[in-house]
């Protein structure tokens, strides 16, 4: 199986955080939070819709709210698939960044 | 889209609040279009929470910025998604596409080959189409220069010349604020070719031009030696081509050396150009300056029109601003007169739209009518072959029917179908391209040989050509699409999926309309060719109102051997092969000089005419109808008298013209007298109405020797009259042709537009037989069974043939029937552009249905007969 992109890691691990609320001003405004960069919005439904149709979330209709012009939200959740592949990444995360703090002393020490 | 919140009363001062804003609207609507249909209600609902909460935050001013920005920043990654999709979707249409490709390639090979040829042509034809539209437009200058014409209001409709008097150019420079530089080229009509010479080197030249030193501010001919600003600035210099300068003197440095003009004018070379784009109306080898000109009697002379004005104006004009000024100017150096008119034409105009000019300078003259025909032919071509697409495809849905069922159940949607046909006739077209491309470059050299022109593929920029050829081939698809990707798309699909659903019939009907339009364009295009090849045919035996055989001509282009004229004609008169020799100032078929005369009666204006001698009329065999020849036995005639044709008589008013009376040259009030009238004779090509025409007499000198001959041994005839100009003119190359080729070579460029139209319409009517011919397989499979119990019950082969080809029969005969007004009136009008015509008749429509029947039906029966002679029982196994 192929790994996930840095953008999709992140949208996936946005849509655990934000639980019940995940959709997609919430999950851009997080992101831009902790990035500390803007996002533009348009930016957040392509690994959206890729996530969706790799089967990684699974996205259901909210209800219409005035502040929406009276239009519906997308809510979006994380399947199994999708637990799975957050685990895969984050064993090759863990390997990678083993050891880091050690060599960021060792920098410092030169 | 709900809208709950509309824009409430909004007045300056108040705070606004958050129901009553809604995002821009257009930038909604933009934004609208890159979402699918599915994404529209949450990304537009995202897109407005969030523009609430900055309108809430920074006020709406910010927040429509913000929205808009948003958006924009937006669209790339939606197209980048967008794309994503249509990858996936589109490798799969791609692999059904050749897939079909592949396994119907009868019909492939039709539908490719004949877009191929269709595309071909367009691509030929555009390349030529391009070029003449191009002329003259490397002048950095080009859209404002313009050429000083002189108009004539002749029996309903102004008739331009060329030929300006000598000092116009000056004038309008002076009078006319709008006029910054002015340009004269002295070239005269009766002056074909000059002697230049170099040393012992010498040679007859035909593009000698007498100029002014703003020639090169004017026009941008890059110099290659030489100084635009100042080049002809020195008395008697001059300027030559690249050419010019290898032909006289090698290697050498051009630079200083003195030509000899006409053997007596002395000229010293200052520059040297790179030679004229082929794309310029006029082209020149030697450029002299204007006061090395040898005529000096056109000088400050208003009654000539010997010069050729150029102008450069300020910016670009619309004639109707130019008007009121030109006609005040005209009144002050004319006089009052009512029937000419002083116009500028623009100089990218010239090429085009110079045809019924008198006395031009172009030494090849297009015709926006011949571009609107060959664009014509190529638009009708590409139909011809987008249509053999449309019929089988559409014929063929029987085998996509139930494709497109299965991709509908599955969950494709109308508009996707849609698409994927859309791409796969784009596909079709773009295998034709490359495939057309090559077949042009193939073709180039042929129709180069045909338009007498040197054009190449690769005249325009490498991307620009690329992007024009991906162009057409793209509209070839839309166009051969659009129809198939309607139909296919609507089948239904239980329908469809139903086990012996026919389509096919629906859109017989429609197919049968297309079959139509194919064969009435070709058709058309046929009668077109038999028209042209009989007006062509009409032109070369017309006669002419002389003798036209056995006149052989001697040109003399120096004037030492126009003064000569007489010892030549002396010599000839010795020769047993001579019957007689005529010295004219030119000769049918040549232009003629003109000269500003007032007849009797008549305003002033410059007429047509030839200086001859007394024996021009016999050895022409023109016919004299009044009065009498010029004669020696009267001194008077030589300078006093003249002889007039009757259409001058006519257009004269004169019932009685001998004894008329003519000034000429107004300024010293020369008379002279008719002596007599001749036959209309045809001394202008076919094209041109006969003019009034006017015989001065003048012995002595000539431009042209005209010899008639015995008919035997034309070789020794020639070889001897050789004999006789070498001791006449030793030194100096003969030259001579036969009057009756001559005339034929004025009817080159209908013979090339014959020969063109020939080509394409064999194009046409190939294409066409092509989808015909596929047409017919195609239905013949459909009734194998049908043919096959027909045998068994005693059909014979002929009977199975007749009943293929009497349907499609029938439709060519409706085909002719659309046809023939067409082409009628087509045809009526490019047979305007001949003051003489053949009318046409009948026989060029009933042999034009002949060959369209006899081609259909040999089409139809290869395939029926294939079909007839199969053993029954093979058909009824089929399936």
């Amino acid at each position: 199986m192929k790994l996930l992109s840095r953008i999709e890691e992140m949208v996936l691990l946005s849509i655990l955080r934000l639980q019940d609320n995940a959709y997609g001003v919430t999950i851009r405004k997080l992101i831009s939070e902790v990035t500390g960069k803007r996002w533009s919005i348009g930016a957040i439904y392509v690994p959206l819709e890729r996530l969706e149709h790799k089967g990684f979330v699974e996205s259901y209709s909210g209800e219409p709210t005035e502040i929406r012009g009276g239009r519906s939200k997308r809510l979006y959740k994380v399947t199994s698939e999708g637990f799975n592949a957050l685990e895969e990444i984050k064993k090759v995360n863990k390997v990678l960044w083993e050891d880091y703090s050690n060599w960021v002393l060792e920098k410092g020490d030169s | 889209m709900g809208r709950l919140f509309k824009l409430g009363s909004r007045k300056r001062g108040f705070i606004v609040k958050r129901s009553h804003l809604s995002p821009p609207k257009f930038a909604q609507w933009l934004l609208d279009i890159f979402l699918k249909k599915e994404q529209e209600e949450w990304i537009l609902g995202d897109f407005e929470e969030l523009f609430q909460s900055v309108a809430m935050d920074y006020g709406k001013n910010r927040a429509k910025a913000w929205y808009w920005i948003q958006v924009l920043k937006s669209v790339p990654s939606f197209i980048r998604n967008f794309i994503y999709w249509s990858a996936a979707m589109f490798k799969n249409y791609l692999n059904i596409a050749l897939r079909n490709l592949k396994r119907h390639k009868l019909y492939s090979f039709i539908n490719i080959s004949g877009l191929a040829i269709g595309l071909a042509c367009c691509i030929l034809i555009f390349i030529y189409v391009k070029h003449e539209l191009g002329y003259d437009r490397f002048h950095e200058n080009s859209d404002h220069i313009y050429r000083a014409v002189l108009g004539e209001y002749q029996k309903g409709k102004w008739i331009y010349s060329v030929g300006t008097p000598e000092p116009l150019g000056a004038a309008l420079e002076q009078e006319l604020p709008e006029v910054e530089q002015s340009v004269r080229f002295f070239h005269p009509p009766w002056i074909e070719k000059w002697a230049v010479s170099y040393q012992k080197k010498s040679f007859y030249e035909e593009q000698v031009f007498f100029t002014d030193p703003s020639f090169f501010e004017v026009f941008s001919f890059p110099l290659v030696h030489g100084d635009p600003r100042s080049v002809l600035d020195k008395p008697h210099s001059i300027v030559i081509s690249q050419d010019a300068a290898q032909k006289y003197f090698g290697a050498e440095n051009p630079l200083g050396k003195v030509l000899m003009i006409d053997n007596h004018i002395e000229t010293q070379v200052t520059g040297v150009t790179e030679g004229v784009p082929p794309n310029s109306h006029f082209s020149f080898d030697f450029l002299v300056s204007f006061d090395a000109m040898p005529y000096k009697w056109i000088f400050n002379n208003w009654r000539t029109q010997n010069c050729y004005t150029y102008l450069l104006l300020q910016r670009t004009y619309s004639s109707s601003e130019l008007e009121p000024k030109l006609s005040q100017f005209q009144k002050k150096h004319f006089g009052p007169i009512e029937n000419i008119k002083l116009d500028f034409q623009p100089l990218t105009d010239i090429h085009l739209h110079s045809r019924d000019f008198r006395q031009d300078i172009a030494s090849h003259i297009g015709d926006i009518n011949s571009v609107y025909i060959f664009s014509a032919i190529a638009a009708l071509i590409l139909i011809i072959a987008c249509i053999n697409f449309v019929n089988l495809t559409t014929a063929r849905s029987i085998n996509r029917a139930k494709e497109v069922g299965m991709r509908k159940v599955i969950g494709a949607q109308r508009t996707q179908l849609i698409r994927q046909f859309f791409g796969e006739s784009i596909l079709f077209s773009l295998m034709a391209l490359f495939l057309a491309v090559f077949l042009a470059i193939g073709l180039m050299p042929h129709l180069n040989r045909l338009i007498g022109q040197n054009l190449s593929l690769s005249q325009n920029s490498f991307f620009e050509t690329g992007l024009i050829f991906l162009g057409i081939a793209l509209i070839a698809g839309i166009l051969s699409g659009i129809y198939p990707a309607l139909y296919l798309s609507k089948f239904q699909p239980i329908k469809v999926i139903q086990e012996n659903y026919s389509t096919g019939t629906k859109s017989y009907g429609f197919r049968k309309v297309l079959v139509v339009a194919q064969f009435t364009i070709s058709i058309v295009l046929i009668i077109g060719t038999l028209v042209i090849f009989r007006q062509n045919r009409f032109c070369m035996n017309k006669n002419l109102g002389f003798d036209q055989e056995q006149i052989l001509v001697v040109p003399m282009w120096d004037s030492q051997a126009q003064r000569g004229f007489s010892a030549f004609k002396n010599k000839l008169l010795k020769n047993p092969e001579v019957i007689s020799v005529s010295g004219s100032s030119s000769i049918p078929g040549k232009s003629v000089g003109t000269r500003g005369m007032k007849p009797e009666g008549n305003p002033w204006f410059p007429r047509d005419s030839i200086v001859v001698d007394e024996d021009f009329i016999p050895t022409f065999g023109i016919k004299l109808i009044q009065g009498r020849n010029f004669s020696k036995e009267f001194p008077s005639d030589s300078g006093d008298a003249y002889i007039i044709n009757q259409a001058a008589a006519k257009e004269f008013g004169w019932e009685e013209p001998i004894g008329k009376q003519f000034i000429w040259r107004g300024d010293r009030n020369e008379k002279g007298t008719v002596i007599g009238v001749i036959q209309d004779f045809h001394y202008k090509s076919l094209h041109q109405r006969l003019e009034p025409l006017v015989l001065f007499m003048s012995s002595g000198a000539a431009a042209y020797t005209s010899i008639r001959i015995r008919t035997q041994s034309t070789l020794n005839t020639i070889a001897s009259i050789k004999k006789n100009w070498n001791d006449f003119h030793p030194g100096h190359s003969f030259e001579y042709f036969f009057m009756d080729n001559h005339f034929d070579r004025l009817y080159r460029s209908e013979k090339r537009m014959g020969k063109i139209f020939q080509y394409f319409t064999f194009l046409a009517l190939f294409i066409s037989c092509l989808g015909l011919f596929g047409l017919t397989s195609f239905m013949v499979n459909q009734r194998t069974k049908e043919i096959g119990i027909r045998r068994v019950l005693g059909a014979s082969g002929g009977s199975i043939v007749m009943l293929f080809s009497k349907e499609f029969m029938k439709w060519v005969l409706v085909a002719n029937l659309l046809a023939w007004p067409i082409a009628y009136v087509v045809m009526n009008q490019w047979l305007q552009n001949f003051a003489y015509r053949i009318n046409i008749n009948l026989w060029a429509f009933l042999a034009s249905a002949f060959i369209a029947f006899l081609i259909a039906f040999f089409t139809i029966s290869f395939q029926s007969l294939k079909a007839a002679r199969t053993d029954p029982v093979e058909s009824l196994r089929y399936e």
